[in-house]
């Protein structure tokens, strides 16, 4: 939380009664969102859901945030571990690996490289865009691996854009500025 | 598009100085080590993504667009956070291995203060931050370079650059501490220095954040406990006194 803008930030001690409420409102946010709907327990497949994904992303968000204001001060040892443990759990079923993979494809799908101007493409678009195909084709392997019939419709959309974003960059990587 | 890129880039460049910040502090070489390589992976993961989203903000909007200049600023801001990091990295190495992370920390301010360079022509963005610190890095790693001619030439053009930002409105205590110093550097006794900028009817924490800057550089060794950092010294004990700094 920024105090510069508040008139809070001339008199340290109600800034610094901000700061602790606004800490303390993130780390209920934080525990309600894990007691209710368990985030971390997520399994990579569950991500594939639209509303686990939200919480999921959420969680990851909350996290990273609550990690840092713990940092600079206010000492919670409890809560740091509780934070530490929640993402290592996540981190060991393979959900935030599955996350990042398929934030990546999100992305594709926002901004398709297969819609863009070819004349407003450059080597370094095209660089980027086989990043994108390489995690596509890691996140292809990972839901073969789950093997689950609730995969095959994503796999599909996955493989087929995957393809796509080669067959542009294929075309275009010779004409790219 | 652009809300989210600077939401995340903001995220990971706040772990990164949590990450710089708590290496500077640990004594334990191993520790410190990798706290150092986290905060400059992500740092260099901010970059990343922030200079894919450059080009993706200029492929639908005009070059300097408000989205262009948003990215533009986090990206010089980012080089500059980077160039930071492995400049108090240098300073926890010795001989041959500080000189090396110091030009690395050189070529990161070098390439903040390209696109730094950009936001002030072209963005209206009042801002000296790499522009002053690449050279600072210099004189950190050859602090014989304050006698030397085309040294000087460079810090005039600093001092040209802060004097015409502080002319144009900007009054942030950082600027005129950096004013100070630049005029410091250029051979100004500590107190005409420092008579100068008074001119300017300063804000209290001015002497404070002059003092941080000298107090930062002293710590970094500059001037190696020759003639500069004597100099120092004294521009710190003076600030300290006008400053009423405890």
């Amino acid at each position: 939380m920024d105090i510069a803008p508040l008139y809070g930030s001339k008199n340290t001690a109600f800034s610094n009664v901000i700061l602790s409420s606004a800490l303390e409102k993130r780390c209920a946010a934080w525990c309600y969102l894990v007691e209710r709907e368990r985030p971390h327990k997520l399994r990579p497949i569950d991500l594939l859901d639209e509303r686990c994904a939200d919480s999921f992303r959420r969680f990851l968000r909350l996290s990273s945030r609550l990690k840092l204001d713990l940092a600079r001060g206010a000492r919670d040892d409890h809560m740091r571990e509780r934070i530490a443990e929640a993402e290592k759990d996540a981190a060991g079923s393979g959900a935030k690996a599955m996350a990042e993979l398929l934030e990546v494809w999100a992305k594709v799908r926002a901004t398709p490289p297969w819609l863009v101007e070819s004349s407003k493409v450059k080597q370094a678009d095209c660089a980027d865009w086989q990043d994108d195909a390489d995690k596509l084709k890691i996140l292809e392997a990972r839901l073969e691996e789950l093997n689950n019939q609730a995969c095959q419709l994503v796999l599909q959309g996955v493989r087929s854009d995957r393809k796509r974003i080669e067959g542009t960059v294929e075309r275009l990587k010779g004409s790219a500025k | 598009m652009i809300q989210e890129l600077t939401e995340s880039v903001d995220q990971l460049r706040d772990e990164a100085q949590a990450a710089r910040k708590a290496a500077r502090q640990l004594a334990d070489p191993a520790k410190r080590e990798q706290l150092f390589a986290s905060a400059r992976e992500k740092f260099e993961s901010a970059i990343r993504r922030l200079e894919r989203g450059l080009r993706n903000v200029r492929r639908d909007q005009k070059e300097h667009s408000s989205d262009a200049c948003a990215v533009l600023e986090r990206l010089s801001q980012t080089y500059g956070s980077l160039g930071g990091t492995l400049r108090d990295f240098a300073l926890t190495k010795a001989d041959q291995e500080r000189q090396k992370m110091l030009a690395e920390a050189r070529s990161q301010y070098e390439q903040g203060n390209t696109y730094e360079d950009e936001r002030r022509k072209h963005c209206g963005a009042l801002d000296t931050y790499n522009m002053l610190q690449l050279l600072v890095v210099e004189l950190l790693g050859n602090a014989a370079l304050i006698n030397d001619h085309e040294f000087e030439t460079k810090l005039q053009g600093v001092q040209k650059e802060l004097e015409r930002q502080v002319n144009a409105g900007r009054n942030d205590s950082w600027a005129l501490a950096d004013l100070a110093l630049v005029s410091f550097l250029l051979g100004s006794p500590a107190d005409h220095a420092l008579a100068d900028i008074e001119q300017r009817n300063v804000h209290a924490s001015f002497y404070e954040t002059t003092h941080t800057v000298i107090t930062n550089l002293l710590n970094e060794g500059l001037g190696s406990g020759g003639d500069l950092t004597k100099r120092l010294e004294e521009f710190q004990r003076l600030l300290k006194r006008k400053g009423g700094l405890a």
